[in-house]
């Protein structure tokens, strides 16, 4: 094993004062966790009946918990498909060359990224019904996960534009320039030959953003929402014995399990990318990076305008 | 504590970011461990962090409104109550939502100013 450049090589001493300090720090968190364990234990936390509702398929509650599921996914798809074209447009319309649409579509995806999302839950949640028309206003008012997909979906669209905007000039220039000089239009270079290649690169990223989306699904329970996993496991903890911890526990062993597979999928994806490309491909970010990566994005705007008008 | 696991990351990447000549050099002329991480590694690791710092921080402003959950009163539940009281939630959350835009664009404006000053020129 390679030291460390930090550090030296150890002597016998600091060897065992490793040793000593490593032995130390093991026994005080296996204490904390035992300490856990036991007050669990004499709460009666592990009483069986407490688990055992989640398998008690004859009271209905285990099938009534998993069916929450449906509306989490149901949601998150749809939030993916309308916020993916969405932000497929935006865009495209901020790498237009007309400049005032190229305002127009950055102004949108900047103001859209800039609240927290649930600032947008809330607006379609309660804002919307007084500004759209009777029924369709009505629709929203009295269906949360109405109000939840579009306000999901306002933000997301912002997120996802920087992606692919992102991906996009992540292409080489050398792209573009060759479909135009086989004699291609501008929009038949994007169609055919630079988003081919630009939205394959992004699969993984937007994979792991489906994952972000399924997490904020569970910001319903705000509005009230009550048939996702999260709605439904409310009313799962206020069943007889007093199973919150369970409940919980459950629940997010769930969420887990969905938001994990996405992004192992996610990573497994990016891993076959990289080989099959080299570098290249745009690595899976979570929200923090996204400045970062439109950034990039213009940093690489600005040296292709700069060489450009050589 | 959320916000801690990625600041700890970032931070690593920072440190794994200083040439390893810099931290050889500082252990040649003999400096201690603290010496090595205090004076020589960590100032530099710290500029180059800035940028994933600031969308840290900037997340960190948009993560706040799960506050209200808990009863703490930050700026989107006085949206909803300012919204609720006046029966016109369109304009509170216009409100809310420029107060978010001005602070978000704003730190990150700021942040790119604390980044271009302490710069490592390489």
């Amino acid at each position: 094993m390679s030291a460390s450049i930090l550090t030296e090589e150890l002597g016998p001493r600091g060897r065992a004062r490793v040793r000593n300090a490593t032995i130390v720090s093991g026994v005080l968190v296996a204490a904390f966790a035992g300490f856990i364990l036991y007050r669990l234990y004499t709460e009666g936390q592990f009483e069986p009946r407490l688990w055992s509702q989640f398998v008690d398929f004859e009271t209905g509650w285990p099938t009534f918990l998993l069916g929450g599921l449906w509306d989490t996914v149901r949601a998150a798809v749809i939030v993916m498909i309308l916020a993916s074209v969405l932000g497929l447009v935006l865009a495209l319309v901020r790498l237009s060359k007309t400049r005032a649409l190229r305002f127009i579509s950055g102004l949108i995806i900047d103001v859209f990224r800039g609240p927290p999302v649930l600032l947008f839950i809330f607006f379609s949640f309660f804002a919307l019904p007084q500004i759209l028309p009777g029924a369709l206003g009505n629709q929203i008012a009295r269906n949360a996960l109405y109000a939840l997909i579009i306000g999901l979906t306002a933000y997301h669209m912002a997120v996802l534009a920087e992606v692919f905007r992102a991906g996009i000039l992540s292409l080489d220039r050398g792209q573009r320039e060759a479909a135009l000089g086989v004699g291609m239009t501008e929009g038949k270079a994007m169609r055919y030959v630079i988003l081919p290649q630009a939205l394959r690169r992004m699969i993984p990223t937007i994979v792991a953003q489906l994952a972000t989306i399924t997490k904020d699904t569970s910001l319903g329970y705000i509005i009230g929402l009550s048939s996702d996993l999260t709605g439904r496991g409310r009313a799962f903890a206020q069943g007889s014995p007093i199973n919150d911890l369970q409940t919980w526990v459950g629940v997010g062993v769930l969420y887990f399990i969905i938001v994990w597979g996405l992004s192992r999928i996610a990573r497994r994806l990016e891993v076959q990318q990289r080989r099959k490309l080299g570098a290249g491909a745009i690595a899976v970010t979570g929200e923090a990076d996204l400045g970062a990566l439109a950034e990039e994005a213009d940093d690489e705007v600005a040296t292709a305008r700069g060489t450009g008008a050589k | 504590m959320y916000t801690g696991a990625y600041v700890a990351e970032a931070v690593r990447s920072g440190v794994n970011a200083v040439p390893p000549g810099q931290a050889e050099a500082a252990r040649a002329i003999g400096l201690p461990f603290s010496g090595v991480i205090g004076r020589i590694v960590l100032p530099q690791a710290i500029r180059t962090v800035i940028p994933p710092l600031g969308n840290l921080w900037i997340a960190n402003l948009k993560n706040t409104s799960v506050f209200l959950v808990i009863g703490i009163n930050e700026l989107t539940r006085v949206g909803r109550q300012l919204g609720q009281a006046n029966a016109d939630y369109v304009s509170a959350f216009l409100v809310v939502g420029f107060i978010y835009v001005v602070l978000v664009y704003g730190s990150a404006q700021l942040f790119k100013l604390i980044e271009r000053r302490v710069e490592i020129a390489r």
